[in-house]
This record gives structure tokens, sequence and C-alpha cells, in this order.
């Protein structure tokens, strides 16, 4: 027990660094010196003590959002086994679950775009659910090649000690560019700016601000490392049962932050070498991804 | 686990250059394909293989890494032609395709080869899955260099076959094709030049004055 | 170490047309050497009495040899009428000097790569020698540099590597099951076969399959012969004689190689079937674009399918009769296609076209050019006393003895059409009034040698084979039905 809150809570503390890191290395590979790896820790502080201010034409959707999308974000936290090969929730569902626990947030992040009826809002939202029609199924193909292999849509078991397989390989890439995706990053989102023409995420989010756009943020960031420990589990499974030692605990964490920072960099690399495709590329994109899962998927059902 | 990186390296960047609409991604993933080509015949090579692959492997990544792309793309340059690959298949239905192929090289592999090993057997699907896929590329895209590329990625897919089923064939066999393509490459490569003067493009679909 | 010729003597010629300048010397130097060729290769037919061979890596029965004949014979016709057609192109500012001696680099480059494939042991080394008469062969193609050739010189190459590399993954199947199933770590053809039985009877099915179609595509086989009739018509015409006259039958003899391991492992019946099923499309789709075809060397190059088409037939029936008849068909064709194109190319550098609606009189404009192509039109068509006329019936006989007759009667209908199309479409070019303003002209001396040359073959072969190619044929369809 006392792992799991250790582990929750060592998760949601890391989140922001993931994100700090993936900026800072950009920033260094641009020739910048960039900011603070820190940096959105300072954020999030300063958004929770400010003021918030809401429109006067939003709706209850509108305040309740930030609460379900960071319950949503956190409960998928608690679903993914991170050092040890256990959920710390596995009782409460699987993979198909976590698709679902996403979906919630984003349906009700595109409601609060929505609701606040400016013409930005809307437009992010109605993009938003265009790319996720896209990105959803990929990610749910990829999890059924993942599952084929175990034979059960369980985390822990899926994510957990068992041969490499050329599928899970397959289905691991798969996700790392839908993860792009979904945590709107560069072919198809760009979390750095506000253009008007090109933002997603950032269009719905536009109008919050305080404590509530601090939640949306940390929500995004948590769900950020959710994709990059799935990806993990899946492509360089967890080693470690649920009964262990404190060393075994430690040099779980250890080879999780290696695998994470792996991740990281791959992400960072990919932001910086790619260009930002066109709404319709993107599909094409995201269509790629699909047909790597179920490629994936196809080598599960022959046992490779 | 190593080998599992590589091949699915392969195979990946197979599929990039299923969807790519540009040459030069085009030539850049036939670059990474073929260094994902060379680390798996190192790995081979360490891992007990004959000391001939590590000639092999060397040749792999002086040709197919660094000589010919670095070739493909300066002809690119040269010829200032429109880098648009161009599409007799659209990309969606390209990798729809390229995901039947692989389905049927799987199958191929299971029912027809009839091999034990698993290991064996994936390697050698996704084998037979590159050299159909680089036919695809050629026959599906209209600019004549993404036909030599197609050409490449079928080589490839055969060293691929032979290094996991044989270990390589026998050394002067393995020698002499390489060489073989190097020289097949620099003729394709004046043929696009010379084209390219002649008919101010090098679209193949326009090359249809000879019929009947 | 007979075989050494075949090497030294085109790497010396290659070595003098960079430092011979005046190319009608190279052109006869040319000539001179693919003669001495030709008698090494007959002192070596002459003589054959048991396979040879040398450091395990060149091997030669009666099957290379055999090959090896047939080249050198269309090589040194084709030698002797480049020198003229050359010095003329020269004259004309077709091409310059200096493209006239890379000609020859080009041409001796050419057959050196086709000397290659028919001695080699190594199935791989085989393969390699394939390859490299496309590379040789693409810029002889593409020789002229106009959209055309150019364009047609690109199909060949890309269609042909294709068609290759498939053949090579078939090599690499064969090499799997010759490993592990026989344990022979060497891709050589005595060591293969020797063992064969061993192999793994389903792998060696699919490889085999691989094979045909490969080199397949590289013979010129049916429905992957796309690239031959545009390759053939647009290269300089000296390399169409040997184009259709030799090339397609190097690709045969790989597969032939093949053939034989296929044969021992799984038995005559899964080649045959297949052998059967393409050479009769190869009739087909030979015999319908003759029909309608204009453009005369285009003509010829369908010709050539058919004519590929009934030697794969002859294999694929397999019997004593119809195996001698494929291997008497391989040279007679050699010859006679030769001939034929050589004919085509006088006729279309006179009268500077190649539609044969717009080409009339050819018999009277041309005297010795015409009524080598009559005699010529008669021995392709396969009318007696020429030598096609007697394989074709061999293959026939060898049909009937096999006991198939439906595919021996689809057989004779093909032949019989195709030789009216033929007759048709000849007789209307080479009778007739020549056009006005269009002078008599006689040939140089080399290239009615050359004519001759040929011809002498299409009549004796017709009234009686040779002892020594009969000793050669009968050798090499016993290698080929192994006992």
């Amino acid at each position: 027990m006392i792992f799991i809150i250790l582990q929750i809570i060592f998760l949601i503390s890391l989140a922001p660094l993931v994100s700090g890191i993936i900026t800072k290395i950009k920033n260094n590979l641009r020739l910048r010196r960039g900011q603070s790896v820190w940096q959105p820790y300072y954020n999030l502080a300063k958004l929770f003590s400010k003021d918030e201010v809401c429109s006067e034409h939003s709706s209850w959707v509108f305040k309740i959002t930030p609460f379900i999308v960071f319950a949503s974000s956190l409960l998928a936290l608690f679903l993914v086994p991170a050092f040890i090969a256990k959920s710390p929730a596995q009782y409460l569902g699987d993979l198909l679950l976590l698709v679902f626990i996403f979906s919630l947030g984003r349906f009700f992040l595109a409601l609060a775009g929505l609701d606040t009826g400016s013409s930005f809002g809307g437009m992010g939202s109605s993009r938003e659910m265009f790319i996720s029609s896209f990105a959803e199924p990929a990610i749910v193909m990829a999890f059924f090649a993942v599952s084929f292999n175990f034979g059960t849509t369980n985390l822990a078991a899926t994510c957990g000690p068992g041969a490499l397989k050329f599928s899970s390989l397959i289905a691991g890439i798969a996700l790392l560019i839908v993860t792009l995706a979904e945590t709107s990053r560069i072919p198809i989102d760009n979390q750095e700016t506000h253009l008007e023409l090109t933002m997603i995420h950032e269009a719905m989010a536009l109008e919050y601000s305080g404590p509530s756009l601090a939640l949306i943020e940390l929500a995004s960031y948590l769900k950020q490392i959710v994709f990059f420990t799935l990806i993990s589990a899946t492509v360089y499974p967890v080693v470690f049962c649920a009964q262990i030692t404190p060393i075994q605990a430690l040099t779980g964490i250890i080879i999780y932050l290696a695998k994470i920072s792996f991740i990281a960099v791959l992400i960072a690399f990919t932001e910086v070498f790619l260009a930002k495709m066109r709404l319709f590329r993107a599909v094409d994109f995201l269509y790629f991804s699909f047909v790597l899962a179920l490629l994936a998927l196809i080598a599960a059902t022959l046992g490779a | 686990m190593h080998t599992y990186v590589f091949l699915s390296g392969i195979l990946i960047m197979t599929y990039f250059m299923v969807i790519a609409k540009r040459l030069p991604p085009l030539i850049s993933s036939f670059r990474l394909q073929s260094l994902f080509l060379f680390l798996f015949t190192v790995s081979l090579a360490i891992s007990g293989g004959e000391p001939s692959l590590y000639v092999v492997a060397g040749l792999i990544l002086i040709l197919k890494v660094i000589l010919i792309p670095t070739l493909l793309l300066r002809i690119i340059k040269k010829i200032k032609v429109n880098e648009n690959l161009g599409f007799f298949m659209n990309p969606q239905l390209s990798l729809f395709t390229a995901l039947l192929l692989t389905y049927l090289s799987y199958l191929f592999t299971f029912r027809v080869m009839n091999l034990i090993d698993r290991m064996q057997a994936a390697s050698f699907a996704l084998a037979l899955c590159v050299t159909l896929l680089g036919l695809f590329i050629m026959v599906f895209r209209i600019k004549a260099l993404s036909q030599i590329v197609g050409l490449l990625v079928m080589e490839n897919g055969l060293f691929l076959t032979a290094v996991t089923m044989c270990r390589g064939l026998p050394f002067i066999v393995e020698f002499s094709t390489f060489l073989d393509i190097f020289i097949s490459v620099i003729i394709l490569g004046v043929f696009v030049y010379r084209i390219n003067t002649l008919f101010t493009h090098i679209d193949v679909n326009k090359l249809d004055n000879l019929k009947g | 170490m007979q075989i050494i010729y075949f090497f030294a003597i085109p790497l010396i010629i290659m070595a003098a047309s960079f430092s011979v300048n005046n190319s009608k010397v190279l052109g006869r130097l040319n000539a001179l050497a693919y003669f001495a060729i030709l008698l090494s290769t007959f002192g070596l037919s002459i003589n054959f009495k048991e396979p040879l061979s040398f450091f395990n890596f060149f091997y030669v029965d009666a099957l290379s040899i055999l090959f090896l004949f047939t080249i050198s014979v269309v090589a040194f016709a084709a030698a002797l009428f480049s020198i003229d057609y050359i010095s003329k192109d020269v004259l004309s500012g077709a091409i310059s000097e200096k493209k006239a001696k890379t000609y020859y680099l080009l041409f001796n480059l050419f057959s050196l790569s086709m000397f290659f494939v028919p001695v080699a042991n190594n199935l791989g080394m085989v393969w390699i020698g394939i390859e490299l008469t496309t590379l040789a062969s693409a810029f002889l193609v593409g020789f002229y540099n106009k959209k055309a050739s150019l364009e047609a010189a690109w199909k060949y190459i890309i269609i042909c590597s294709v068609g290759i590399i498939l053949a090579l993954f078939g090599t690499i199947i064969f090499y799997y099951t010759a490993s592990t199933h026989a344990g022979i770590r060497s891709l050589n053809w005595t060591e293969i076969v020797s063992s064969a039985k061993s192999l793994n009877v389903n792998i060696v099915k699919v490889a085999f399959l691989f094979i045909l179609v490969g080199y397949g595509t590289k013979a010129g086989i049916a429905p992957m012969h796309t690239w031959l009739p545009d390759a053939h018509s647009q290269a300089i015409s000296p390399v169409s004689a040997m184009l259709s006259g030799v090339l397609l039958k190097t690709a045969i003899y790989a597969i032939l190689r093949f053939y034989v391991i296929t044969n021992i492992c799984v038995g005559a019946q899964f080649s045959s079937k297949l052998f059967i099923l393409f050479g009769l499309i190869s009739l087909g789709i030979a015999c319908g674009f003759l029909l309608v075809q204009k453009h005369i060397k285009r003509f010829l190059a369908y010709s050539s399918i058919e004519h590929i088409g009934v030697i794969i037939l002859g294999f694929g029936l397999g019997s004593g009769f119809a195996l001698y008849g494929a291997f008497l068909h391989i040279f007679n064709h050699a010859v006679t296609k030769s001939l034929m194109f050589f004919g085509a190319a006088n006729v279309v550098k006179k009268y500077k076209k190649d539609n044969m609606h717009a080409i009339r009189g050819i018999a009277s404009a041309m005297p010795f050019t015409g009524l080598m192509l009559i005699l010529g039109m008669f021995a392709i068509a396969g009318m007696p006393p020429f030598s096609i006329f007697f394989s074709e019936i061999f293959i026939a006989i060898g049909g009937f003895v096999k006991g198939s007759y439906l595919v021996t009667a689809f057989y004779l209908f093909f032949i019989v059409v195709i030789f009216g199309a033929i007759i048709y479409h000849l007789s209307r070019i080479l009778f007739g009034k020549k056009p006005q303003g269009l002078a008599v002209s006689h040939e140089a001396l080399s290239t009615k040698m050359a004519f001759i040359f040929l011809f002498i073959f299409i009549c004796t072969v017709g009234i009686k084979v040779p002892a020594f190619l009969n000793t050669l044929i009968m050798g090499a369809v016993k290698i080929v039905t192994n006992n």
C-alpha cells in the first residue's frame, strides 16, 4: 500500500519535470539557453496563487471541467504500473478503461471549449475531436496487440514480466506516434504557440485562468507521463513483481527513470526535426500509427 | 532483445517509405533502414556468426548507409526536380496494401516454409515483406528516383533473407552482389540524369511513347 | 584452360578501344577477335568429352558449351555486321567517333558477361553474370540517347532488375534448403545437384517459382515480357540481334540449371506444368501482337517471344524428342533471328523509317538484303528445309510422344497462325515497287559476310545437324534428364 501511495506521489511530482526536460532539450537543440527545467513547477505555483476570471456567458460545464479533467488523469495514473509489475488499482479496470477515462476528460474539455462561446474554443474543440477520432482507434488497436500476447487486457499483466515480443515493440512505436498527438506535440499540435491557425489543445483551454488553468496543465502533464509509462512498459516491461525488497524498488525506479528520459529525449528530437503538419496531413500520420498497431496485432496473432 | 529492436526498426522504416510523400524523406528512411540492417548484421556477427559477416556489415555501412543515399540526394539537388513522389495509389490505400502484403508474407512463411524457429520465421517474414514493399514502392510511385529506391529496398529485403536464413551467402557472391548494386545505382542515376535532360521531367507515367 | 580466351580476348579489345583511334580499325579488330573466340569455342565443342572443372569455380559441360557456341556464333556475326553499321553511323553524323569507341567497349563488356554465365559453377555467380548483362546492355539499348531509346532503356533496366532480384530470392531459398537440409555450405551447382534428393520438396517448389518468374523476366517469357519489344526495337541493331539471339538464352540457361535440381528433387511433373503454361501464354501473346504489329523491329521482338515460348514448351513437354528440339531451337533461333535483325537494320537505315505500312519493295531497292530477308522470313516462320522447321517439328513430335495432345494442338495452331502473320507482313514489305528516288544500294563486304555466315548455319543445320552440335545437344539432353 505504501508503495502505491509513494508511486502516485512520485509520479505526480515527476510529471511537470518531464515536460520541463523536454522543453530544455528542445531549446538546447535549437542552440538556445532555454528556461530552467523547473519552470513548469514555477508556472503551476504561480497559477495556483492567482485569481480566476470566468466568462459571464459560461455555464457550470466550464467550472466543473478542470476538476473532471484532472480527476481523469489522476485515475489513469492509478491504473498504470510504473516500477513494479502491479498497477496501484488493478482491480479497478484495464486497458480499455484507460481509453475511456481519457475520452471522458477530452469530452469535457471539448465541451468547455464550446461553452464559453469564443470562436477559438469551438475551433479547438472540433479539431481535438477530429484528431482524437483517428488517435483513439490506434490506441485501442495497439492495446489489443499487446493484450493478445498475454491473453488479458489487465494492464499489470500486459506490462509485467514476459518475453519481449516483436508485436509489442511495434505496438509501442504506434503508441509513441499517438502520444505525440495526445500530448499535443509538434507534428500534430504545438504547445509553444497560441497561434490561432494551428493551436488545438491550447485553444480549448484558452479561456481558463488561475487555479483552473493550473489543474488543466497539471492534468496534461499527468496524461503525458501515463502515456510514457505505458510505452515504456510495453516495449521494455517492468521486471519486478509485487513482493520486492527496497533495493529492487530502487533499481526499478532507476530503470523507470532511464526509460522515461529516453522517451523524453526521443520526443524532443522528433519535435525539433519534424515540421508541424497541416491538419489533414496529421490524419495521415495518425493513420500510419493505426496501421502500425494493426501490424502489431497481426504479428501477435501469429505469435511473433 | 536488440535483434527485435533492429528488426522492427527495419519494418518501421519500410512503412515510412510507403507513406513518404517527397524524395528526401524517402531516401533518409532508406538510409535509416540500411543502418538498422547494418546493426542487425553486426549483432548476428557478434553472436557467433562467420567472420565474413563483419566485412559484409562494413559493406552495408559504406555503400547503403553512406554512399548510395548521398549519391541519390546529390542527384536530386543537381537535377532540381520537383521533390514530390507522385502517387499511383494514395498513401492511405498504400498503407493498407502494405499491411495486406505484410500479412501475406507472414502467412507464406508459416504455411509454406514451415520454419520451426519462431525468431527465424519472424525475420524471414519480415524480409519477404520488405522485398514486397520495395516492389510496391517501385510500382506505385511515379518519380523515376523512387523506383531506384524501391529496387534498393528489395535488395535490402533479399540481404535480410540471406542473413537470417543462411547466415549470409558465400562470401564471394555476397561481395559481388554489393558491387553489382552499387554499379546499378550509378547506371540508373545516369539514366535519371539523361531522362531529365531530354524529357525535362522524371515521371515514369509519362514515359509511354512505346506501345504495342 | 581453354575458357580463358572468352575472357582474355574481350578484355584485350576493351583495352584497345581506349588506345585505337580509328573506329573502323577497331571494328575490324573486334571482328577478328570474335573470330578467334569462335574458333576456340569450336575447338572446345569438337574436343568435348567430359565436363571440365577449374578451381571448382568454373564448370564446363555439354550444356555450357552449347550455349557458349551459340553466343560466340552470334557475337561473331554481330561483330562483323557492326563494322559497316557503325562506320556508316559515324559518317552520317548520328554518332561521334568517340561514341563509336564506347560502342565497342560496351559490346565487349556485354559479350564478356554473357560468356561468363554458362561457365560459372556457382549459382550466385550465374546470377551476377546475368545482372551484369543487363547493366552492360542498358547503355547499348539507350545508345542513341533519343527519347524513345532512353525510355526503352529505363524500362529494360528496371523491369529486368526486379526480375533478377526475384531470381536472387529464389537462389537464396535454394541455398537455405541446401545448407539446412542437405548440409551444403556452397552454391556450386555440381554439389547441389549431387545431393538434390535431400532438399526440402516444398521449399524447392517455392524457390523454383521465384527462379522461373525472375529469370523468366530476363528471358522474355510472357507475361513478364513487357520490356522486350521496347528494348529490342530501340537498341542499336547489332545489339538487338545479340539481345534477341543470345541474351534471352542465357536467362534460359540459368533456369535450366535450376530445372535440373528441381526435377531431381520434386519430380518432372511440377516444372513441366509450369513450363507448358508459360510457353503457351508466350505463344498466345506473341501470336496476337504479331498479327497487328506495324513496327518492323518490334515485329521481330514479338517473334522472339514466340520462339522463347516454343523453347520453354519444349522443355515443359520433357520427352527426349522435345528436349532435343528445344536445345536445337535455341541455336536455330539465335542464328535466324540475328539474320533477321541485321536485315531489318539495313532496311531501317535505308528507308529511314520503321513502319511496315510505309516500307515497300525491299527486294528491288537492296537486292542482297532483300534476298536474305526473303530466305530468313521463310526460315523464321518455320518452312522446310530451314533449321527452325525441324526443331519445331521435333518439339511437336515430342508432345505427341508424351501424349499431351491438347497442348501440342494448341502449339501447332499458334505456330500456323504465326507462320501466316510473318509471311503476310514481311512479304508486303519485301515485294512491291520501291519508292521513287530511292537508289538501289549494295552492302559492304563485311555485312554480306555476316549474312552468309549465319545463313550457312541455317541451311546446314536444316539439312543435317553437324556431328559436334549433335553430340553437344545429346549431352545437354542427358544433363537435363539427369542420366
